[in-house]
């Protein structure tokens, strides 16, 4: 599987979690828990000049990353 | 109106010594002002309104590159702003322009969204200027992953300023239903976007 069908299958398996969660993934899809946490920052809000306010910690319980795996080994 | 005074023998056979044997200024001639030295490169210009001087040019010159090269992978899927790309730059001058020049590799996911792109002029960690570049990069009206590559954008920039610049080239996703990409790849290394800013001498 090329990065960019992973990168399909990641995002899709999010979506379908959790649809209006809004983030950033950096250096590449995440393939396991470690990067899960260290590759995606969180979209919590946005600047007078809508630029994104980003955050280390995941604000949304639904999305860890066995659920989020478990939902791309489905697709 | 003061005359030029030929000395004795300043004159021969069809020429003036113009060079030792003349004093004084002379007037602009019918025909106007056509001669000076100068060294090679170099270029007439007026310093007065009857006068002539050899001067190099400087306006319009590029006087200090910098560069971004940038292998970052980023996936954004909100209508807001995430920078993905940057380059600083100082100018020398206030009066001077930045011609910024990029390259950035975007694209969308698989359903229905397209990729906005904006440049900022960022100064002292505020945003102070905006330029738009496109709102609808990337769009197919469909759920292909679709990649359009190398985007390209141009800013000729009059930031009246000396101090330090970065210029933020920053993406979102046009309807939040899915991700746009910044250097979206298949394999590890295939992959780069650049941005590049040079200072022009006004």
């Amino acid at each position: 599987m090329t990065h960019a069908d992973l990168t399909n299958k990641f995002h899709t398996a999010v979506k379908n979690i959790k649809a209006d969660a809004k983030y950033v993934v950096s250096t590449k899809t995440p393939e396991t828990e470690e990067e899960y946490s260290s590759n995606v920052k969180w979209i919590i809000g946005a600047t007078e000049n809508n630029t994104a306010i980003l955050s280390d910690t995941n604000p949304h319980s639904e999305l860890t990353w066995t659920k989020v795996k478990e939902e791309m080994d489905k697709l | 109106m003061a005359f030029a005074t030929i000395g004795t023998r300043g004159i021969q056979a069809q020429s003036v010594d113009l060079t030792s044997k003349v004093t004084g200024t002379l007037p602009v001639p019918n025909g106007g002002l056509g001669v000076a030295s100068g060294t090679t490169g170099q270029f007439l210009k007026f310093t007065g309104t009857e006068t002539l001087a050899s001067s190099a040019v400087s306006a319009g010159k590029v006087l200090q590159v910098q560069h971004t090269k940038d292998t970052g992978y980023h996936a954004v899927n909100s209508v807001s702003f995430v920078t993905v790309l940057e380059v600083t730059i100082t100018p020398s001058s206030s009066s001077n322009s930045i011609l910024l020049i990029g390259s950035p590799h975007i694209g969308k996911n698989t359903n229905n969204t397209t990729v906005i792109e904006r440049c900022f002029r960022v100064v002292g960690g505020s945003d102070v200027a905006t330029q738009v570049i496109s709102d609808i990069s990337a769009k197919d009206g469909g759920t292909g992953q679709n990649m359009i590559g190398g985007s390209s954008f141009q800013w000729y920039d009059s930031p009246s300023t000396t101090s330090a610049i970065t210029y933020q080239y920053r993406i979102a996703s046009y309807s939040d239903n899915d991700v746009v990409f910044f250097n979206l790849y298949n394999a590890g290394g295939a992959f780069s976007s650049q941005i590049t800013a040079m200072e022009i001498s006004a």
